[in-house]
């Protein structure tokens, strides 16, 4: 009893100590902004690493089991896949030609071709550690050449950027639909201009600084407008699911994104090269 | 629960939620693993260890996370006081009241996390009410069963081991 009178006074000492401990280091960023200190940096390196190795051995005792173990419907699904590099083929051979296509008339309209971009597949070893931040990790880092603010895109759309500087063999990347996540974008219909923002809701992004006069309607296909100078234009972002009048001068949109952020798996990373032209570049 | 057994339970629960919960689960499961072990600790061992246990658990989420160090860290101190001062007031012997404190400790800790985060005006993260009641009850959930393995596990460490003797299921006769 006597131990707990005496407890008592000193957990409330060292509450107060530690709260205002937290409040000195959380005023110090806001005035400072954010800072990827080296502590940071070598924490999130070394968390990357672990992340990555339990990923692998993950995968290896999966990858184990589902090709020596669970092989019976192997066969079913070779030919479905068989059908679908087939499909593919011929939905490679249409896209080829529509790019000669595009690379010609690009030629006649005297327009500087398109340089491409660099970029390095990268996988996801982990999800956000933080429950309300939106983030994954990834297997490429600054030795991969993988910068801090690069873009990220999948197959389907854009994914995200690299948040703050990335550690040797890992970066973080903050999702499109994190709440503190935008992107420059466009309708590709009428090519009215606007900020898509993540939102509240994770499936759910939204479409700002839309004026009411424009012409958006449901399905409209988003893209990126590369006016961040961050995201390459002319990458999806996603459809729209429902337009109405905002409160002020501007439309209020929803975008379906075209990622699903729950299911990646494998992406690209955006590497500008020395002497490459701005992201930003109209085209 | 050594300080040990703590640093580990922490380091498991973080590796278990972004490593291996993506792996195992079609969908995403809005689970705060590390407020587990936070309220366990408050439960088991009282305020003083649960405020360095949610300091650490914030602090390390905070910096793996890539935004503002401390407001997780501020809100996990926090939950950990309050449910480890309050503590020797609960009784927590029943699943329903252990849930119903996880439940509570989660809501406390998004309204504290969120509420640093309104105070210094920068962008908050996001996320709905219904997400957040879904990851109290879901965190109320996965904190009974993992409570409720936690506790079984010795007696049935004992039991295996008994099973598994040299010496088990024989008959022996004393001379």
């Amino acid at each position: 009893m006597v131990a707990n009178v005496d407890r008592r006074p000193r957990t409330s000492y060292l509450l107060l100590a530690v709260v205002v401990g937290h409040l000195i280091l959380i005023s110090a960023q806001v005035q400072a902004g954010p800072r990827n200190s080296v502590l940071e940096q070598v924490a999130f390196g070394a968390f990357a690493e672990v992340q990555h190795a339990l990923t692998v051995a993950w995968q290896g005792v999966f990858g184990t089991w589902s090709e020596y173990v669970a092989l019976r419907d192997l066969h079913a699904r070779n030919d479905a896949l068989a059908a679908e590099v087939a499909d593919l083929k011929l939905q490679l051979q249409s896209q080829r030609a529509l790019a000669r296509r595009a690379r010609s008339l690009q030629a006649l309209l005297d327009m500087r071709s398109d340089a491409g971009l660099a970029t390095v597949s990268a996988r996801v070893i982990a999800s956000g550690v933080a429950p309300y931040i939106r983030t994954l990790t990834f297997d490429r880092g600054r030795a991969d050449g993988v910068a801090a603010d690069a873009a990220v895109i999948a197959p389907d759309g854009v994914v995200g950027r690299v948040l703050g500087d990335p550690a040797r063999a890992a970066s973080q990347v903050q999702l499109l639909n994190d709440r503190n996540a935008a992107a420059g974008a466009r309708v590709e219909r009428t090519r009215a201009a606007g900020i898509v923002r993540g939102t509240d809701d994770e499936s759910v992004l939204t479409m700002e600084y839309v004026s009411t006069t424009e012409d958006v309607r449901v399905g409209d296909r988003i893209v990126t407008s590369g006016i961040d100078g961050i995201y390459p234009p002319g990458y999806v972002i996603g459809d729209v699911s429902a337009v109405s009048l905002g409160s002020d001068l501007h439309l209020q949109i929803s975008v379906d994104p075209a990622v699903d952020f729950a299911r990646l798996e494998e992406v690209l990373v955006v590497v500008q090269e020395r002497g490459a032209p701005a992201l930003n570049s109209p085209w | 629960m050594k300080n040990a057994h703590i640093a580990l339970a922490l380091g498991t629960a973080l590796l278990a939620q972004t490593a291996l919960l993506r792996m195992v689960t079609a969908v995403p499961v809005p689970v705060d693993l590390a407020l587990i072990v936070v309220v366990y600790v408050a439960l088991s061992r009282g305020a003083t260890t649960a405020i360095w246990t949610g300091t650490a658990a914030g602090l390390l989420q905070d910096v793996l996370s890539g935004g503002i160090v401390g407001p997780s860290g501020l809100a996990k101190c926090l939950v950990g006081a309050i449910i480890g001062l309050s503590s020797t007031r609960l009784v927590v012997a029943a699943l329903w009241s252990r849930f119903a404190v996880y439940v509570a400790a989660s809501l406390l800790h998004a309204v504290c996390f969120f509420g640093v985060y309104m105070l210094i005006d920068t962008g908050a993260p996001g996320a709905s009410m219904v997400f957040l009641v879904g990851q109290a009850v879901v965190n109320g959930l996965v904190f009974v069963s993992g409570v409720g393995l936690v506790h079984a596990a010795p007696a049935a460490w004992r039991r295996l081991r008994v099973y598994w003797s040299p010496i088990a299921g024989r008959n022996w006769e004393l001379e």
